[in-house]
């Protein structure tokens, strides 16, 4: 295994409940769904977390951030901003992991949430568009090779 | 038009890298380092370079009011290194009384590879001061899978910091120390739980290695 197995994968996830919920209590339930989707990429046998990590906006200057590099380790969560009370979360997460193409990790994803929420509580979760899946690895090359990505034609922002 | 060398390195900014492999806590590390740095008025600019179509870094950042330069679409070691320089030159042209120019590369990045993006700007090799944070979570997999990462990464670094001490057992976090000492022997070294704050002995020799 080295750098470029891990492949690059983005969610974008929207949490939606019908009453306002405490910035605490979106901590603990968004940390639990993501320490339920890190246990089942760990089930998995054949993948390898590099390192999840997702940022959940609660304001302009607030969020929640989690990160999680081992199911075992747990999740590190992370609140700042002014305590308040939302009924919509947007969050974006950041995986990289081997061997895990975006559509499993959609499907682990909506899985960890039917057994993180507890349907009284009327929270949905909606995972938006999905990026297109390839299973392809993150190139890296030495200085005298082409670059397989863009055949030295680099943009510059 | 870009300033001569010779303008250029008068005043320049120093630069520090965040290194370190993914989850080892370069973000929190850089968080915490514009904080002391701020403390003492000093200016900075802050590169990111995440892999991903959208950042979660760079979104943090901003939301606690920084403004940042990002590299996306790709890694920093390979496809992004012209966008690097042209960043750092962008920098050293329009910035004036920089002190420092912060960068974090993406955990995923070979450090070695960043090097001739950086001195293509005019810096010497030993002027960028290269902190590497290390995991000792992570000791298995630098022994048994990225241990040229590992030792790539250890020999261009002038610091090395083992985060997360408290959550680590104690074994690994002396194993953690074991592998820095016996790549690197003499190598500064600092033992602390990045997201509670930098040590001041960390602080005293960050800022003492920018005086030499």
């Amino acid at each position: 295994m080295y750098q470029k197995d891990f492949i690059p994968i983005v969610l974008k996830v929207k949490f939606k409940s019908e009453e306002p919920i405490a910035i605490e209590k979106w901590k603990q339930l968004i940390g639990d769904l993501f320490l339920g989707y890190a246990q089942r990429i760990t089930e998995k046998g054949d993948c390898f977390i590099g390192h999840i990590k997702a940022l959940a906006d609660i304001s302009e200057f607030s969020y929640i951030k989690f990160s999680c590099i081992n199911a075992l380790a747990g999740v590190n969560s992370e609140f700042h901003g002014e305590l308040q009370s939302n009924c919509k979360i947007n969050m974006v997460i950041n995986s990289l992991v081997t061997n895990m193409s975006n559509h499993e990790s959609r499907k682990l994803l909506n899985q960890s949430w039917l057994l993180t929420i507890n349907q009284e509580e009327n929270i949905k979760m909606q995972i938006e568009d999905e990026t297109p899946d390839t299973l392809e690895e993150h190139h890296h090359h030495h200085e005298n090779e082409p670059c397989p990505i863009c055949e030295n034609k680099h943009h510059i922002h | 038009m870009f300033k001569n060398e010779g303008e250029i390195k008068k005043g320049r900014p120093e630069i520090i890298l965040f290194t370190g492999f993914l989850g080892s806590g370069k973000t929190t590390m850089l968080i915490k380092t514009i904080e002391m740095l701020a403390e003492k008025k000093r200016k900075c600019a802050i590169i990111i370079n995440e892999i991903g179509d959208v950042g979660i870094d760079n979104r943090q950042m901003r939301k606690l009011g920084y403004d940042v330069l990002d590299l996306f679409g790709g890694c920093v070691c390979c496809t992004l290194k012209v966008t690097l320089e042209a960043t750092i030159n962008h920098l050293l042209e329009d910035c004036e009384d920089l002190d420092y120019i912060l960068f974090e590369p993406s955990g995923m990045a070979d450090p070695s590879a960043m090097y001739p993006a950086i001195t293509n700007c005019g810096y010497d090799v030993n002027e960028i001061h290269n902190i590497f944070i290390f995991d000792p979570l992570r000791v298995d997999l630098y022994v048994n899978s990225l241990n040229k990462l590992f030792n790539d990464s250890l020999n261009l670094a002038g610091m090395v910091v083992i985060n997360k001490i408290d959550h680590a057992a104690p074994g690994m976090v002396k194993d953690a120390m074991k592998m820095v000492k016996d790549t690197r022997p003499g190598i500064k070294s600092f033992q602390m739980n990045v997201n509670d704050g930098l040590t001041p002995e960390f602080n005293q020799a960050l800022i003492r290695e920018r005086r030499q």
